[in-house]
């Protein structure tokens, strides 16, 4: 672009004498100015004003002395430098592995499902649209990805919210965001460690990940090794959160778990600890290569010199992760051993805490209640769905059967007591196989309890019967239980308290629902596990909020524990439907129904027909269950 | 000229100019789906004022630089033009002679100055003003619709703050090498 000027003071120091040659061409003169056009950098004007000009000036004056010459500079645009990135080719489609799901999550180009608004409501709940204008979770690159191409990839996705929203994966719920914020640090990473606080929903995060990995078609094959009594969790929990993604667990004898490591097609494979040194020539094989293995309470191969610590750290993957809630246990040496298997030699023995705290930085992340408090409920409520085990389901079966039987046979005979009486006793089935001793609950306890005690926490565990407390007094053992209930007299129920609150070494305390009053102060506890179910959701918090109260140190998290597929089950169903109702009627906040189960839904329990005699009332049954305790 | 239709917004191309602290200008191009994900992404090197330039052009100066040097560069880069064109910097909008795809002004919310929009097509989106500047022959109240219906998934100033970060990331990675 051509610009005519004249020079200016502006542009020119002030001449300093007369003898300055740019003087003439200030000087107003007659007759048009002679035009010579001069082509200058502009990137160098200042020089060329000073180098160039008075020479050419000099010879202009030669030829026209009398006439003003005029410069003309043609600013040329600049060429300007720009990097550039095309992402529908270097995004999942070029790096391959394309899974059998469509790998959709992050394919610009990905048809949009249409959204059912009603569904979409009901289960994302009415705060999700708040919650999506509110929160941004953006994925971020590791520190290990260094091209900048792939760091771009991340950071220029839509954030979480959306990429997770009802049109592109359908979640039963909407998550909290400091779980968006854990999806958003495990995604990217080859080496992870989630040690978030127990209660956090670490299982739900993981499973979150799995599937958009799956479906962006980064990975195609998942180990997850947990504890035994834990695996039945996972699949229960990748049905909720992962439906689509196949999942199958290594069981049974030999030649059924060959058949599982070696042809077993489903994405994702669920081992558990105890069985990987049996197992561990299958698990090991060169050809059986996993793209990510995860590892559930991963403190349990901090020893890295045990067998099992052994075979985990030999299986061949790509990406490794852990979950614990406690990635130090007892010291600093703990933490190394769960480091070998999530990245080697990130740490070693022998360095300092600062050093390890500088190494594992984006390593790591762990959230505790007390930060994320903001985002969740003060009281966490968790349902832990578990499944009989044998024993217990060939005892259960049995009674139901011949119970069911015996109460149709009863015909007009028939009142809510005899229900009841069938109800307690396989409710107490589902707690402990009356001939063996067998319990599911129990196995799951024992494995909760590792964490809570290894976390420095105490729990309170309820039962509305005082047998079953001492029996899982025995098994607690380990924890130092007190026990506090109705055979206990009241002279030591005081001392019991105070020894629970003062003795750092004494974690749980078994308590019956009927035991104890207002004035109880148990706000230190921040695990509350409900063994068996009351009748009445009203009893049931006021059992809860010993623990929590206005005022507790922090949030609690209550674990139900549920048997699936049983009465328990049933039970809990028409609770919840209840609690439900009462909330949309009357207030938006978790305010239980104060009457439990009406007449017909307890007769319904069993499919029963309404009996025509007489009916006792449900505060006299309540009277005859409050007597257990 | 095509005659852009709601179903024909199959991209958008989100442009704006950032300062970096003593180095100048970086300007930063977008382009994503209907759905948001990225399709393309260009940024420019920091370019320094120059002061020959800023004296000619005078209050023309930031137009020029924007539009003419820094939006050009990036326009010219992308190998998909985008069905629309939206920026949230009003010295860009001199585009609108140089280009023909549709261009739209996103007012920053808090933005310290006045846009003079009289005789633009605007609509509000949750206190957002929004103008069709240019259209080039485009059915304006369609290309509204499609920046609304984008803004319905996504609110338009996300994608301006991933060009923030990528830009600060990019350059935090030369600056490193």
């Amino acid at each position: 672009m051509d610009q005519y000027f004249k020079l200016t003071e502006s542009l020119n120091r002030p001449s300093p004498s007369s003898e300055d040659p740019l003087d003439h061409v200030m000087r107003a003169d007659t007759g048009p100015p002679k035009i010579k056009p001069i082509v200058l950098d502009t990137t160098s004007w200042n020089q060329a004003i000073e180098s160039q000009l008075p020479e050419l000036l000099s010879s202009w004056r030669a030829e026209s002395p009398d006439k003003p010459p005029v410069v003309s500079a043609r600013f040329k645009g600049r060429r300007i430098k720009t990097s550039s990135y095309y992402f529908s080719e270097t995004g999942p489609a070029k790096r391959g592995n394309r899974s059998s799901i469509a790998a959709d999550l992050f394919d610009p180009y990905a048809p949009e499902r249409v959204a059912d608004p009603v569904n979409e409501e009901r289960k994302s709940g009415a705060k999700s649209k708040e919650k999506k204008v509110a929160t941004r979770t953006r994925m971020k690159a590791p520190a290990d990805v260094i091209k900048l191409e792939d760091r771009l990839f991340y950071l220029l996705q839509p954030p979480l919210e959306n990429l997770l929203d009802g049109k592109t994966m359908e979640f039963p719920f909407e998550p909290f965001p400091f779980q968006y914020a854990g999806i958003a640090f495990l995604f990217p990473r080859n080496s992870a460690i989630l040690a978030d606080e127990m209660g956090l929903g670490k299982t739900m995060q993981t499973i979150a990940t799995v599937r958009m990995l799956l479906r962006a078609g980064f990975i195609k094959s998942v180990l997850i090794i947990c504890p035994k009594p834990l695996v039945t969790n996972w699949q229960r929990e990748f049905k909720s959160w992962a439906p689509e993604i196949t999942v199958a667990a290594i069981k049974g004898n030999q030649h059924q778990r060959a058949w599982h490591w070696k042809t077993e097609s489903a994405m994702v494979k669920l081992a558990n600890y105890e069985l990987l040194t049996r197992d561990e020539a299958l698990v090991t094989a060169p050809e059986n290569e996993f793209d990510l293995v995860i590892l559930d309470e991963a403190q349990r191969i901090k020893n890295k010199a045990n067998a099992t610590s052994e075979v985990v750290h030999r299986i061949n993957r790509k990406r490794s992760w852990a979950l614990t809630g406690t990635p130090i246990e007892n010291g600093v040496e703990d933490l190394v051993g769960i480091c070998e298997f999530a990245a080697k030699g990130t740490v070693s023995s022998g360095m300092t805490a600062r050093e390890m705290r500088v190494r594992v930085k984006d390593l790591i992340l762990r959230r505790t209640k007390d930060v994320v408090m903001k985002d969740m409920p003060p009281r966490l409520m968790r349902d832990a769905e578990l499944e009989l085990s044998p024993e217990q389901q060939i005892s259960y079966d049995g009674a139901e059967k011949d119970g069911v039987l015996r109460l149709n046979d009863m015909g007009d005979e028939l009142t809510i007591k005899h229900v009841f009486e069938l109800v307690l006793r396989l409710k107490q089935i589902c707690n402990f196989d009356p001939a063996t001793g067998m319990s599911s609950k129990i196995e799951r306890l024992k494995a909760d309890m590792e964490e809570v005690a290894a976390s420095g926490q105490k729990a309170i565990v309820f039962s509305q019967w005082v047998d079953s407390l001492e029996v899982i007094g025995k098994q607690l053992t380990v924890h130092r239980p007190l026990e506090y209930h109705g055979r206990i007299p009241s002279k030591q129920r005081d001392p019991i308290l105070k020894e629970f609150k003062e003795n750092p070494e004494r974690k749980v305390l078994l308590m019956s629902y009927g035991a104890g009053a207002v004035g109880l102060n148990l706000q230190f506890c921040r695990y509350v596990f409900l063994f068996d179910r009351w009748w009445n959701p009203a009893i049931e918090d006021q059992a809860i909020n010993r623990a929590h109260r206005i005022g507790a140190a922090g949030s609690v998290t209550i674990t139900r524990m549920i048997m699936a597929g049983t009465i328990e089950q049933r039970i809990h169903q028409i609770l919840e439907e209840k609690r439900e109702l009462f909330r949309e009627i009357l207030s938006d906040g978790d305010t239980p129904a104060k009457r439990g189960l009406s007449r017909n839904e307890i007769f319904g329990l069993f499919d029963l027909t309404t009996p025509k005699g007489k009916i006792t009332p449900v505060n006299e049954v309540e009277d005859e269950l409050g007597k257990a305790a | 000229m095509t005659q852009a239709t709601t179903h024909s917004l199959q991209s958008f191309g989100f442009m704006t100019v950032v300062e970096l602290p003593s180095l100048g200008h970086c300007g930063g191009l977008l382009v994503v789906s209907r759905i948001g994900r990225p399709i393309e992404f260009h940024c420019t090197a920091p370019v320094a004022t120059n002061r020959a330039q800023q004296i000619m052009y005078g209050e023309t100066y930031s137009g020029f630089l924007f539009s003419d040097q820094i939006g050009m560069a990036l326009i010219d880069k992308a190998r998909e033009r985008p069905s629309v064109f939206i920026t949230d910097c009003s010295e860009m909008l001199p585009l609108t002679e140089l280009i023909d795809n549709p261009l739209v002004f996103a007012e920053p919310v808090d933005s310290k100055t006045e846009f003079d929009g009289s005789g633009l097509k605007h609509f509000d989106l949750s206190g957002q003003s929004v103008y069709c500047v240019n259209h080039r022959g485009a059915d304006a109240t369609l290309i509204s619709q499609g920046v609304q219906e984008f803004a319905s998934r996504l609110p338009l100033d996300e994608p301006f703050e991933r060009i923030r970060q990528a830009i600060e990331e990019a350059h935090s990675v030369l600056r490193a090498a």
